[in-house]
């Protein structure tokens, strides 16, 4: 009768249900001719394919960038991008930098100094003074 | 830049995509023979020349289905939605190509959509249903849109990683939305039960809305009276989109699988039904409330209170029913605070559920599922 | 404060003894350790135990059964406001495992545990609220209906709705339902009510207008 709805829409929690990878694409980008590249083209050559098997929710894109040192930029779900400068490392630090962005969501980095962050109402409620059967001290 | 093909890496990396190879043989929404079969193919083919005969035809409003399974993007959304290698790439690229882009409904994705819109609809729906039986048809139909909603399907796709091509056409990757926005509908996108014209004096009360009107209880016209916004217009192609992946998955997988999909991806999602009342005169409709069940009338006792005299004095009040407390709610008035303990009574009558793990009708369309026991069900909602 | 004032300089004067009177080996040490520190022992332990406070009764099990006989389950609800979502018992529908589980605990028990302070489980229940509600008497007949109708035709100016509805003893939503006034009369009525918000200043105005707004809130639960 007098009850009216709002318009809210349900919120989206990643993982909760389903869990989507927040790294969407890779871009690597390399130099044929600089030193700092080698680690990068070993890293192509030799690592690449299978890190991209292993991992094919990601959409990997390689291309020569002549005359710049080797970087990797990983696109997220959420719009940002986060680009690393691999430059004179060697093919299994590069597989590291690789990981650290295929594992990050895209967020800023935000100090957390809780363990659990709920999102649900405390099932006790929050203490008021006015209620409860009091106590002598 | 340079994009990887696919077809030009080593065998690894073809293993990691197999679910293209299966597609290719397969082709199951594409039996209708499309004039772009000759020369467009033939364009994208490295193998053969890549002169284009000088009278070729136009365009095609969308990326051609035989180019999904180079498409690095298709791929990657393929797997990050862990979707079933029964599942071709050339349905995910269908599913993708909207109305708006190609109003041929045999390569856009307005019947895997539909499909995928009553799957949905009905999942949330038998969801909501058992799990707060006493909701009002109001609140219901906004809890469904909460979840089912063209806005809360459009989160999910962008969810997904799902972005639109700047315009759509011949050329875009297939991974991409083929979308655009201002076009006129060709297609009819919206279902549901016209009203008739004859009587637009009618009121348009709720309980008319469960038999007419579409699954949200809002209004379909047969004629468009106006355009659109373009907010409109871009959740409903990128909700369109999660549709037609669900009713994919139906066709191909079966009704488990898309249940599965459907449970993780839209009912995972949290949404507090508390938050969706909007009350109008809280007091009556519980003394109407109390009167209807047999319960004696509900009396406001002031349960504590302080500062009455100052500035900010704060009332305690609990609404009872005989000995019975309903409810209660604090305000810096005693009008306030009884109304906000009349809400929270109500709230609390609306917003039983039977438990947190209920079950659903269709939880007995899995084999060896226990014998049904009757949900809950109300008598309706208080007049 | 004037204790301590006190005992430092006392102290200032003792160390010096004490270095003379132990070897080289103790000088250190008595520098490092002075002989008041700002807290003693005593004052800690005497916090401690005044901050000992044994645990508030509804923690304690049961003493109604003997005690290692029977198992008792401590219910011990917060100091909090009452949510919505615990259906109270008589919103719960009649096979409602919750319901019985109530039902019974209630029936053991001879004071009700589900009660929410010490007072509602001795069956007080808090002060009734005076505000304005329905109080139906059912006292009118249709000849007191017509008379009704006929004296507010008749004159509505003197025949208000506060009025008769004193005078035959109903509500004034009952008046405005059953004797309308005429057409007219409600006219003057609403211009009467223009013309004096008209004259409202605007500190006025604005207060009606949040106190509208804040309704509106507080219905949608925003407040």
């Amino acid at each position: 009768m007098t009850v009216k709805a709002l318009r809210v829409i349900a919120d989206g929690k990643n993982g909760l249900g389903a869990f989507v990878l927040q790294c969407k694409k890779l871009d690597l980008h390399y130099c044929d001719w600089a030193g700092s590249s080698k680690g990068m083209n070993g890293f192509i050559k030799s690592l690449l394919p299978k890190f991209a098997t292993a991992n094919p929710q990601i959409e990997f894109a390689v291309s020569p960038r002549p005359g710049k040192h080797p970087v990797i930029i990983g696109h997220y779900i959420n719009g940002r991008t986060k680009p690393i400068c691999v430059r004179n490392l060697s093919p299994y630090e590069i597989l590291q930098k690789v990981e650290l962005l295929r594992d990050a969501s895209g967020e800023k980095l935000r100090r957390t100094n809780k363990a659990v962050l709920s999102t649900k109402p405390s099932v006790r409620g929050i203490w008021s003074p006015y209620h409860g059967k009091g106590m002598a001290v | 830049m340079k994009r990887i093909r696919p077809s030009r890496w080593s065998g690894q990396l073809l293993q990691a995509r197999c679910g293209a190879g299966i597609a290719a043989a397969r082709q199951p929404f594409l039996l209708a023979a499309r004039s772009q079969s000759t020369s467009s193919a033939a364009a994208h083919d490295s193998s053969t020349s890549t002169t284009t005969p000088i009278d070729s035809p136009p365009p095609l409003p969308a990326p051609s289905f035989s180019r999904a399974a180079q498409s690095a993007k298709l791929a990657a959304l393929h797997a990050r939605l862990s979707l079933s290698k029964k599942i071709p790439l050339q349905t995910l690229a269908r599913a993708l190509v909207t109305p708006s882009a190609d109003a041929n409904p045999n390569f856009n994705n307005t019947n895997l959509a539909y499909l995928g819109s009553t799957i949905v609809n009905y999942h949330v729906l038998e969801y909501l249903v058992c799990k707060w039986p006493r909701l009002p048809m109001a609140i219901l139909y906004e809890a469904l849109r909460a979840y089912a909603g063209d806005a809360s399907l459009q989160q999910v796709a962008r969810r997904w990683g799902v972005e639109s091509a700047a315009a759509p056409g011949e050329e875009v990757d297939p991974g991409l939305l083929q979308w655009k926005a201002g076009e006129e509908q060709l297609v009819n996108t919206r279902w549901g039960y016209v009203r008739s014209d004859k009587a637009p004096a009618w009121r348009r009360g709720l309980s008319s809305r469960v038999v007419l009107d579409n699954d949200f209880g809002d209004q379909v016209s047969s004629i468009e009276a106006e355009k659109p916004e373009f907010d409109t217009l871009q959740s409903e192609a990128f909700g369109s989109v999660v549709q037609a992946v669900i009713g994919a998955i139906y066709t191909h997988c079966g009704r488990e699988e898309v249940k599965a999909f459907v449970k993780s991806h839209i009912l995972s999602r949290e949404l507090d039904p508390s938050t969706l009342f909007e009350f109008k005169l809280p007091t009556r409709e519980l003394a109407m409330l109390c009167a209807r069940e047999g319960f004696e009338a509900p009396v406001a006792r002031l349960e504590s209170e302080t500062g009455r005299l100052s500035r900010t004095p704060v009332y305690v009040v609990g609404i009872y029913s005989g000995k019975e407390k309903l409810g209660e709610g604090a305000g810096p008035s005693l009008d306030v605070a009884r109304r906000q303990a009349s809400m929270a009574s109500l709230k609390a009558w609306y917003l039983y559920s039977p438990g947190n793990k209920v079950r659903v009708p269709s939880d007995m369309m899995e084999e060896g599922a226990k014998p049904w026991k009757a949900p809950y069900i109300d008598i309706g909602e208080i007049i | 404060m004037d204790l301590r004032s006190l005992l430092r300089p006392a102290s200032q004067l003792l160390t010096p003894l004490r270095c003379l009177s132990s070897g080289p080996r103790a000088v250190t040490a008595a520098v490092s350790l002075p002989l008041t520190s700002s807290r003693g022992h005593k004052t800690t332990a005497r916090t401690k135990r005044a901050l000992k406070i044994s645990p508030h009764d509804s923690f304690l099990p049961s003493r109604t059964t003997e005690f290692p006989a029977a198992d008792s389950i401590i219910y011990n609800p917060p100091a909090s406001e009452a949510s919505p979502s615990h259906t109270p018992f008589i919103f719960l529908p009649r096979n409602d495992p919750r319901r019985l589980a109530i039902t019974r605990l209630r029936s053991t028990a001879n004071v009700d545990p589900t009660a929410y302070n010490s007072q509602a489980a001795n069956g007080e229940l808090p002060p009734e609220m005076r505000y304005k509600r329905r109080q139906p008497k059912y006292n009118l007949t249709k000849e007191h209906i017509e008379e009704m109708r006929r004296l507010r035709n008749e004159d509505p100016l003197t025949w208000s709705v506060q009025k008769l509805a004193r005078k035959f003893e109903c509500s004034t939503v009952f008046v405005q339902m059953a004797a309308p006034a005429p057409p007219e009369h409600l006219q003057w009525l609403k211009g009467k009510l223009e013309r004096k918000m008209e004259r409202w200043g605007p500190k006025k105005t604005a207060a009606r207008e949040d106190r509208k707004r804040r309704a509106e809130m507080l219905y949608r639960g925003e407040l």
